[in-house]
């Protein structure tokens, strides 16, 4: 299928903006916490599954759990995803996308109107997202765009797991249509 | 202003930023999402690749004129490899990740808002419960700790980043002659 980008920027511009955005981050994030480190996403849903974890008796002594809830940089990212979904607010208004909307183009063409069965996958789907970036030790944003400017090994062999894993249940969840995604 | 204050205020600046670039560029969407993983738009590879080269270059260079120090994050096989494999499952599955599907809720959708952010609060916690179980039996197979490229082969920084940046350089050439 062909995805229509007229709303959008040229991806270079994209790349280029987000990458400075990416090197800023070292100077800016270490006059406040005394040391380099960059922006990024996971610690922050960890952040707010550590506070909502505290609320439960099992898993308010959980080691993992005081981790995510006490770690300086968790606290940072919390805020950074609280900017994001602004962000993103921001720039679709700007465009003139803004819309609320429940379910994809593409999903609808594979799997039908459903909002049940689209919200069973989205929760399955994101529950196995929260858990593989919390083992993993971060996103597309801490293991890629950071862990691999970092050339760190781990980050590494978690990026390339994402997208393989990903482009496998992709083909398989979304097969071709009469030789048409 | 306190240390903490200066914390939000500096999260939520980045936040507000990446999310208005991850948004205009385009990656906020499923559609986009989906169709880079069926190798069919490859805008997500494109923004991601180019960012990483630039930024790869970017922090080493800020390191080695010392104004910037940074450590790379601790790894193994057991933690990153399985970790990986079930983000990507969800990823195939969600179309979002944790990035952008925070810019997906800005911008609408309301998959991404009503069963994302549950899911993936979820997730983590239900690893946090699983941790001090698995641990030493799966997770610390194979530890890696914080070893790069560099040291792994032995090399300077710069003798890895050049063959790394030719070949973006050859991906991008590559979809270029395919008309992606």
């Amino acid at each position: 299928m062909d995805v229509d980008h007229s709303n959008e920027w040229h991806w270079f511009k994209g790349g280029i903006l987000v990458s400075l955005l990416s090197v800023a981050s070292y100077f800016v994030f270490e006059a406040i916490a005394g040391r380099n480190y960059p922006f990024g996403i996971t610690a922050g849903f960890g952040y707010l599954a550590g506070k909502f974890g505290g609320l439960f008796k099992a898993l308010a002594a959980n080691p993992v759990i005081q981790r995510f809830a006490t770690k300086p940089d968790a606290f940072i990212e919390f805020f950074t995803v609280i900017g994001l979904i602004a962000g993103g607010y921001a720039a679709s208004r700007i465009s003139g996308t803004f819309a609320a909307e429940g379910i994809p183009d593409l999903w609808k063409r594979h799997h039908g109107p459903s909002l049940w069965k689209r919200g069973l996958f989205v929760l399955a789907g994101s529950i196995l997202l929260g858990y593989g970036a919390a083992l993993a030790s971060g996103c597309t944003t801490g293991n890629i765009l950071q862990g691999w400017a970092h050339l760190s090994l781990g980050s590494m062999v978690a990026g390339i797991s994402f997208f393989a894993a990903g482009i496998l249940a992709a083909r398989i969840l979304y097969p071709r249509i009469g030789g048409k995604q | 202003m306190t240390a903490k204050s200066r914390q939000r205020l500096q999260g939520l600046l980045f936040g507000v930023i990446f999310g208005f670039l991850l948004q205009k560029g385009g990656v906020t969407r499923f559609d986009v999402i989906v169709g880079q993983l069926l190798l069919e738009d490859f805008t997500v590879v494109k923004i991601m690749l180019t960012a990483v080269a630039v930024g790869t270059v970017g922090i080493h260079l800020l390191k080695h004129l010392g104004w910037a120090s940074f450590s790379p994050k601790r790894g193994s096989w057991g933690r990153n490899a399985i970790g990986g494999l079930l983000f990507g499952v969800g990823f195939a599955l969600l179309g979002y990740c944790p990035g952008t599907i925070a810019g997906a809720i800005g911008s609408g959708w309301l998959d991404a808002l009503v069963g994302g952010l549950p899911g993936i609060l979820l997730g983590s916690a239900l690893l946090a419960a699983v941790y001090p179980k698995l641990q030493a039996r799966v997770f610390s197979r194979g530890e890696f700790g914080d070893l790069t490229l560099p040291r792994l082969f032995k090399a300077s920084d710069w003798l890895v980043i050049a063959p790394l940046l030719a070949i973006i350089a050859l991906l991008f050439l590559l979809l270029e002659r395919a008309g992606l």
